[in-house]
C-alpha cells in the first residue's frame, strides 16, 4: 500500500493561518513544534511534516479501516539535511500543453519516517517554492518503486485519473498528485 | 441548547472552510466535514479552534479525533458544555 499528499504552498498560505493560537498544538507533537519553530522556514517545515502525516494516515486508515483526526498521534521523524542523492521519480506536468519538466530542478528532497503506534511508515518528500509533495510506503522496496506525477489545474487527468488506477490521490490548490506502484501508470506512456 | 440550535451555530463556523456550499445549505446531523462539505483537512483544525471560541470550551485531542461529522461535533460540544455546568 502506498500513500501521498501534496500541499500547494500559495493555497495553504491563503487557507490557513498557522500562527493562529492553538493551531500548531492541535496538529504537532512538542518535538515537531520545536523543529518547525527553530527551522529557517517554519511554514515550509510545517507543511512538510503535515504532508508526511497525511501520506502515512492515508495508508494507515485504509489498512486498519479507521477514520479519525488525530494528527498529534502521528509522529514525524525527518532529516532536514538534504538528501538529493535519492530523488523519487516525480514529474510535474503543466496543462494543457505537453510541456513536461522534471520536478528536480531547484527542489529539495527529504527522507523521513512517521510513527503511528508501533507502525512505521517511510516517507520521501520533495519541496520547491510552489509545492511540497510527500510519498509514503510501509517498506523500502515499495517506496523505491513509487512513480509520482503532479498535474496542474486544467490537465485532462484532473477529471479522468480514476481510469489510471492510482495507488493514492492527493489534491490541493492547483495541484493533483498521483502515485503508482506498478508500471501501468500513465506516467510511463510519455 | 437543542441539537438543532447547535447546528444553527455550527453552520456559520463551517461556512468559510466549506468548498461545497450546496452541502452546507443541506446541513444535517449526518453531514461529513470532509466527504460532504469538502473541507480541507488542515482547516479541520480551524473548525475545532472556532468551535472552542464560539462555545467557550476546550476540545482535547482525544475528542478532536472523532470530530469529522456534524453529529460527532454536537456530541462533543454537548459533553464539554455539561462539564462546564458541573
Amino acid at each position: 500500500m502506498i500513500g501521498n499528499d501534496i500541499v500547494d504552498l500559495s493555497a495553504a498560505a491563503r487557507e490557513s493561518n498557522w500562527e493562529r493560537k492553538g493551531f500548531l498544538k492541535k496538529i504537532f507533537t512538542k518535538d515537531e513544534q520545536l523543529l518547525i519553530l527553530s527551522s529557517q522556514q517554519p511554514e515550509v517545515t510545517l507543511w512538510l511534516l503535515w504532508t508526511m502525516k497525511e501520506a502515512a494516515y492515508k495508508i494507515y486508515s485504509r489498512q486498519k479501516g479507521i477514520r479519525c483526526f488525530a494528527p498529534t498521534s502521528l509522529c514525524c521523524q525527518v532529516d532536514l539535511t538534504l538528501s538529493n542523492n535519492h530523488p523519487h521519480q516525480t514529474t510535474l506536468t503543466v496543462a494543457p500543453s505537453t510541456f513536461k519538466c522534471k520536478l528536480n530542478t531547484g527542489e529539495n528532497k527529504y527522507t523521513g519516517k512517521v510513527l503511528i503506534g508501533d507502525d512505521i511508515y517511510l516517507t520521501e518528500s520533495a519541496v520547491n517554492d510552489r509545492l511540497i509533495h510527500s510519498i509514503c510506503a510501509t517498506n523500502k522496496a515499495d517506496i523505491g518503486q513509487i512513480k509520482a506525477g503532479i498535474f496542474t489545474t486544467g490537465h485532462p487527468l484532473f477529471h479522468h485519473y480514476h481510469q489510471t488506477k492510482p495507488g493514492c490521490v492527493s489534491h490541493h490548490g492547483s495541484f493533483l498528485a498521483l502515485v503508482y506502484l506498478d508500471s501501468g501508470s500513465p506516467l510511463s506512456a510519455n | 441548547m437543542t441539537r438543532e440550535e447547535l447546528i444553527t451555530h455550527l453552520k456559520p463556523i463551517l461556512a468559510p472552510y466549506t468548498q461545497n456550499k450546496e452541502a452546507l445549505e443541506a446541513i444535517n446531523e449526518d453531514t461529513d466535514f470532509i466527504k460532504d462539505l469538502k473541507i480541507n483537512s488542515a482547516n479541520l483544525v480551524d473548525v475545532v479552534l472556532d468551535v472552542e471560541e464560539e462555545f467557550g470550551i476546550e476540545i482535547d485531542n482525544h475528542s478532536m479525533e472523532k470530530m469529522l461529522t456534524v453529529s460527532a461535533a454536537i456530541e462533543i460540544i454537548e459533553t464539554k458544555l455539561l462539564e462546564i455546568d458541573r
